[in-house]
């Protein structure tokens, strides 16, 4: 190559590839941050629960449809039975309660939209956080203001390793919780999550 | 000059050009074959085909459990 | 100046004259047109061509559909009070595997059965199961199961039908063959449901003409005759009778004869754990001394204290022999009511014990000190004698125990139940022929394989061909489906309602854990629809039958002063009911029963041919169950095979070698099977596994194996499982047997005896240890190397907290794999199949290693469990390149297998090689991808990641009972102790070898094997800090190496 072509490659044109790849990876990079952690992701759903109205208004405890919490690994969608609790005499003339028990007597299980998820690969535990006292919305988000359910919190693994090494900057009252409970730190062996 | 390079070329070479449409061809039959397993994988496919639809998973209601384990 | 002078070259005159052509080129790399007029003009340009390609990519990219949904979930509609998804459920039911009928506990989730285990409640197997029960969980999920009655045409084509249809017809052939006084068959194994038997019983009120057979492969006809005749025993048909079992632990001195007490006798499980209760070095020191007397080389005898070569038509003589020395010779206390009785004397005559012993070169010393510790041991002695043994040499055994005061042992009140005595062999014979002759007009064949289990000589088949009518009622298609023409599918283990009676004062109970999968009944539900053709839809139907029978006939003795219904539940929940049963303690031996018998079998100079019971498949009924195809012959290691074991020097005499085929013929019968040159088989013996074989056993277990059914007589001269006339050929062909201990053998002087030299397994006599017993683990000094002291490169992690650890007793291991079997199950280990274990890629992450020593006459053999050792300092740790396994803070090596790339470093670096790689995605591999099929999946360990291609797994330590049990005391906010983990290996080992636990804490049991004087690790030299601990094995015998 003559001295000019290689001269013209090396000033003008691998600065400006370089420069140009670089914003192109940044801009992706930002641009899908929310895309690839999954905050925000908000479906609808089959029928439009709210849990504003339930966990705000009435004051229904998370646990009283969400059962498995503090026992197992998952902490478990209500089945149409817990629903129909109330609901055989609430409001049956509402549009979503009848959808709901249309479901119930034809003993369709509601097909919800899963909003929450962690590869398979990841084995999370419910009981073992609720257990130490962390309360649902630190994860999950005032479900009390919530009309319809999304992501809120970043479930990748550096979000969840972030809280574990550092729990009191990511957890609500967590002074109280520590001497209750004596935890210092969550769990950074691998073997904690990934069996 | 400008006829040797050409002959050269021509000697036992595939031209750029024909090679790079024979391994597009080939990466996409691949992924085809990949993607949708007929013909090669016949027998497999069958067994997967035989076996019923979905199993229903329900406990019995007579059934006792023990409570501590 | 200087470059004018310079010699210049140029290449054409273009360039010499520097014309503009040459300037042009120059600049130019290429000549501007690359295409040629011969190549012609294409379609597309290359770029067009690229163009097109990225636009269709992102196209697609773009089509596909949301990339952010993640599925739906879904829940119960209805949820059922008792499940809490994600929390396991525990139920009390029964194993029908086997006629042992062990009281299983089965763990399910979300409504499905995960995983059985024994039920501690039951005194008997006191939560033990055997491998037959471990591994068959998957029978329930196995997509050749019969999902709906069947009609057949006999010709191995079967289409379905209704169930109503089908009973119908057969309810019609049943009236008519009673109206015609036509017989009736019923074929079934060996009865031991209380209301099955009354279902039966009922049965033949309503069709006068039915008659029951039952049957056992290779059962303990021999041994129940025998006792009976001893003991004067006379019920009447069909009625139950109590045979004594033996209090194994309070036996110091056991012998056995041909007797494989230890794993494929009945009784298994108690026997393992009564007999290695007494082999403690742990906790308090106790040895019981086991000696062998055997042909065929069994677990019992690699485990025993004292093996005796002897073929096995020479026992008899033996025992007679003994007989002489106790009764004749010396007089021993519980011997001299025997002593002086004419016929008795008579017969003993022609045998004396130091002419046997030159007779058949056995070592002097060992009879002597077996003819010692029998004197000294009066009342705690017991003689064991194998199933295949003849009537008379039972008989002769019988009165040995008496002799040697044996009696003292037998226990009647948990005496051996025998609900229903099989069938003779004159009434099989007599069947057999009313079916040809045709005065049968149906047969009805319950969960058995009669065509399979009888030789062509009975001629099953063709008979129940020509049957009018032939049903089966079974979970698989089998041999015997052929000849049916109706086939209808039975409930699973898992699925049924039952009550099970094998030992005296105790009944398990059955229940199902999941509703029937597919359109299946009970079998007895569906003899009760025969009866009364009233069957619902409920799944209750039976279920107010046993009910019903329970209150009117079984719980008004109970006494239990409760409501019936509050002791059924408790029972179900319990899983068994302890009954007061009246036996007979007194039995007196009947000395006619000795001198009319005995002394009839005189050994030969033939082959003797013994056909003993796989461990695995049973008697072929789990042949398409791969987890136990797969699993190793605990004494062999082979796989998926059976073989003609052989000695070495008969092999060498008949010029042949493992691999080569054989025929062997008896009585007219012939086989041709393989040979496997066995260390330690009797010169001129060989012995061969039934249950193998088998031609139609669904797609995993069809011709796997070779059938030896063949060669069981009907008028057999000793036993139809022991011959002493069988003639040998070498015949053409080889056969590929695999064995997996024959991976990695290494042939150089260096190697040899390593197992030894390296000091990974280390042994040790009683007496030795007795005398000094801290020496027996010295400092190791390994010919040849120097082992140098370097510091150490890592950093000392300190470990507070929980830090996981196991311990393995070799004194108790026996070698019988159920832990194998456990760990698969709670795992999900894949099955390989043959070809893939040959290129030594078999998954199991437990294995037994079965160390040989002494020559290969007389081995001695040390049954090592191998399984990650979890090493501090892991090798494995340090070489993977994206370190997929690391070390967690409570000591377990763990491994994420989505963060494996598969470079097989770790492996490569393990020294205790017990890392297995996923070459292929084993479950889409094995037999045309069948146990990827959906039912299969629901056998899987919901906890247990299932590995796919290309990632490397080990044990875990079974780290999701370790997080789980983290889980439960965070939930219940107590401390994690050792004692809440219990590992599937540990759990399942009948002799409980294994103990995990906490070795931080110093009040954990598992304390006491690591401080233990006899504890080691294996390959401690290179300094990994493996945390398993080994307890070196202890024999009771004198040592002599080179002997028995």
């Amino acid at each position: 190559m003559s001295k000019f072509l290689l001269d013209y490659n090396l000033k003008v044109r691998l600065p400006i590839i370089v420069f140009t790849a670089a914003i192109v990876f940044a801009i992706t990079y930002y641009v899908s941050y929310a895309e690839r952690n999954g905050i925000g992701y908000t479906p609808e759903q089959p029928i439009k629960y709210s849990h504003k109205l339930h966990a705000g208004d009435m004051k229904i405890d998370c646990q009283y449809c969400h059962t498995g919490v503090e026992k197992s690994r998952n902490a478990g969608i209500p089945s149409a039975d817990i629903c129909m609790n109330c609901h055989t005499a609430a409001r049956t003339d509402k549009p979503e309660i009848i959808k709901l028990k249309e479901f119930y007597d034809y003993n369709k299980p509601i097909p919800w939209k899963r909003v929450h998820k962690i590869p398979d690969f990841a084995y999370f535990s419910h009981a073992v956080h609720v257990g130490k006292g962390i309360d649902c919305e630190n994860c999950h988000g005032d479900m009390t203001k919530t009309e319809v359910v999304g992501q809120v919190h970043s479930f990748t693994m550096g979000a969840c390793l972030e809280c574990h090494r550092s729990p009191e900057k990511n957890i609500k009252d967590f002074s109280k919780l520590q001497e209750k409970f004596s935890i210092k730190k969550g769990p950074e062996y691998c073997s904690a999550c990934h069996r | 000059m400008s006829k040797n390079p050409k002959s050269i070329l021509k000697e036992n070479k595939i031209s750029r050009k024909k090679f790079f449409l024979f391994a597009g061809a080939a990466v996409s039959i691949a992924a085809a074959v990949t993607k949708y397993p007929f013909k090669l994988l016949a027998g497999k496919s069958e067994a997967i085909a035989d076996s019923t639809g979905k199993i229903k998973v329900k406990e019995n209601p007579f059934s006792v459990k023990r409570n501590i384990i | 100046m200087e470059k004018n002078r310079e010699t210049k070259y140029w290449r054409g005159l273009s360039e010499y004259n520097k014309s503009d052509k040459f300037k042009h080129a120059v600049n130019l790399e290429f000549e501007n047109e690359v295409e040629t007029e011969e190549e012609g003009k294409s379609l597309i340009s290359r770029r067009q061509f690229l163009s097109f390609l990225t636009a269709s990519a992102a196209l697609t990219a773009a089509g596909c559909s949301n990339y952010k949904d993640k599925g739906d979930i879904v829940p119960y509609n209805k949820k059922p009070e008792e499940i809490t998804v994600g929390v396991p459920n525990y139920y009390a039911s029964t194993c029908t595997g086997c006629a042992e009928n062990c009281g299983t506990l089965i763990k399910t989730r979300e409504g499905r059965p995960v995983k059985i285990d024994g039920n501690p409640d039951n005194p008997v197997n006191k939560g033990k199961i055997c491998s037959r029960g471990q591994a068959g969980i998957i029978n329930l999920y196995d997509p050749d199961r019969i999902k709906e009655p069947l009609a057949g045409d006999r010709a191995g084509n079967y289409a379905p039908v209704t169930w109503k249809s089908a009973d119908d017809k057969i309810i019609q052939a049943l009236n008519s063959a009673s109206s015609t006084g036509k017989e009736i068959a019923i074929i079934s194994n060996t009865l031991t449901s209380l209301t099955f038997k009354k279902i039966l019983a009922d049965f033949k009120v309503k069709y006068p003409s039915a008659n029951l057979y039952t049957y056992e492969l290779a059962g303990e006809k021999n041994f129940i005759n025998a006792f009976k005749k001893s003991y004067g025993i006379n019920n009447p048909q069909g009625t139950e009778f109590v045979i004594p079992s033996v209090k194994l632990g309070e036996a110091k001195v056991i012998l056995a004869l041909e007797s494989d007490f230890l794993n494929t006798g009945k009784n298994r499980q108690e026997n393992i754990r009564l007999f290695t209760e007494n082999r403690e070095v742990i906790s308090k020191e106790k040895f019981n001394k086991l000696y062998s007397v055997e042909g065929n080389v069994t677990l019992t005898g690699l485990n025993s204290d004292y093996r005796i070569k002897l073929k096995p038509d020479a026992i008899e003589e033996f025992v007679l022999s003994l007989l002489n020395e106790f009764i004749v010779k010396k007089s021993l206390p519980s011997g001299t009511k025997f002593a002086g009785q004419p016929g008795i004397e008579q017969l003993l005559s022609g045998f004396e014990l130091s002419q046997f012993v030159k007779k058949y070169s056995l070592n002097s010393e060992t009879i002597n000190e077996l003819v010692k510790d029998l004197e000294s041991n009066q009342g705690s002695a017991f003689v064991s004698a194998g199933f295949m043994l003849s009537e008379s040499t039972h008989i002769a055994v019988n009165l040995l125990n008496e002799v040697i005061g044996a009696s003292k042992l037998f226990d009647f009140a948990n005496g051996f139940f025998v609900l229903q005595e099989n069938s003779t062999d004159e009434e099989i014979q007599k069947l057999s022929g009313n079916l040809k002759s045709g005065n049968v007009a149906a047969a009805v064949v319950i969960d058995s394989n009669p065509v399979y289990h009888y030789a062509k000589e009975y001629g099953f088949a063709e008979s129940l061909k020509k049957l009018p009518t032939s049903v089966l009622l079974t979970e698989f298609l089998n041999e015997t489906a052929d000849v049916c023409n109706y086939v209808l599918p039975v409930n699973n283990n898992l699925e049924s309602w039952g009550d099970y009676k094998v030992r005296a004062g105790l009944i398990s109970l059955q229940q199902p854990v999941i509703y029937p999968l597919y359109n299946t009944r009970q079998r007895e539900t569906i003899f009760l629809n025969w009866m009364k053709n009233d069957i619902t839809d409920k799944q209750d139907y039976f279920l107010n039958y046993l009910k019903e029978n329970w209150e009117k006939n079984i719980y008004p003795a109970m006494n239990s002063g409760t409501s019936f219904r509050d002791f059924w539940t408790k029972s179900l929940q319990d899983g068994i009911v302890v009954t007061q049963d009246k036996v007979n303690e007194s039995l007196q031996f009947v000395n006619e029963s000795f001198i009319q018998n005995s002394g009839k079998v005189k050994s030969s100079k033939d082959f003797a041919v013994v056909l003993c019971r796989s461990y695995s498949l049973g008697d072929g009924k789990f042949a398409n169950n791969g987890w136990l195809q797969e699993l190793p012959h605990p004494v062999s290691k082979m796989v998926w095979d059976n073989y003609a074991a052989i000695s070495g020097d008969s092999a060498k005499e008949l010029g042949v070698d493992t691999n080569d085929m054989i025929e062997i013929a008896i009585n007219g019968n012939k086989i041709s099977v393989p040979v496997f040159v066995q260390p330690g088989m009797a010169d001129k013996t060989i012995a061969i596994e039934l249950g193998y074989g088998r031609t139609k056993a669904g797609k995993v277990g069809s011709d796997k194996g070779f059938n030896a059914v063949e060669l069981i007589s009907k008028t057999p001269a000793i036993s139809p499982w022991l011959y002493n006339n069988a003639s040998i050929t070498k015949t053409s062909g080889t056969y590929e047997l695999i064995s997996t201990q024959e991976h990695y053998p290494i042939d150089q002087e260096q190697y040899k005896d390593i197992a030894i030299k390296r000091g990974i397994v280390r042994e040790a006599t009683l007496a030795e240890y007795r005398k000094n017993p801290g020496g027996i683990i010295k400092e190791k000094k390994i010919d040849g190397l120097n082992i140098v002291q370097f510091p150490s490169v890592n950093e000392d992690h300190q470990y507070t907290g929980v830090k996981w650890a196991m311990a393995i007793d070799l004194n108790k291991c026996i070698g019988c794999a159920d832990c194998t079997s456990a760990c698969n199950v709670e795992n999900n280990i894949p099955v390989v199949g043959k070809d893939q274990v040959k290129a030594n890629r078999e998954m199991h992450w437990i294995r037994i290693d079965r160390y040989y020593s002494g020559n290969s006459s007389e081995p001695r053999a040390t049954f090592m469990p191998m399984l990650c050792q979890h090493c501090d300092l892991a090798p494995c740790e340090n070489v993977c390149p994206v370190a997929a396994t690391t070390h967690s803070e409570d000591g377990i090596n763990g491994m994420a297998y989505n963060r494996c790339v598969g470079t097989r470093y770790c492996s490569n670096n393990c020294p205790y090689k017990v890392r297995r790689y996923n070459y292929f995605n084993f479950r889409n591999h094995l037999a045309d991808g069948h146990y990827e099929q959906d039912s299969v999946s629901l056998v899987h360990n919901p906890e247990v990641t299932v590995r796919s291609r290309g990632v490397m797994e080990k044990c875990t330590f079974c780290l999701q009972r370790v997080m789980g049990a983290r889980q439960n005391s965070i939930a219940t906010n107590t401390p994690l102790k050792g004692s809440d983990v219990k590992t599937a290996c540990q759990e399942a080992c009948p002799s409980n070898a294994i103990s995990f636990g906490d070795m931080n804490d110093d009040k954990d049991a598992l304390q006491q094997f690591r401080k233990h004087k006899l504890s080691y690790t294996v390959l401690e030299e290179i300094k990994v800090r493996p945390n398993v601990t080994y307890i070196a094995k202890i024999r009771n015998n004198n040592g002599n190496k080179n002997k028995a």
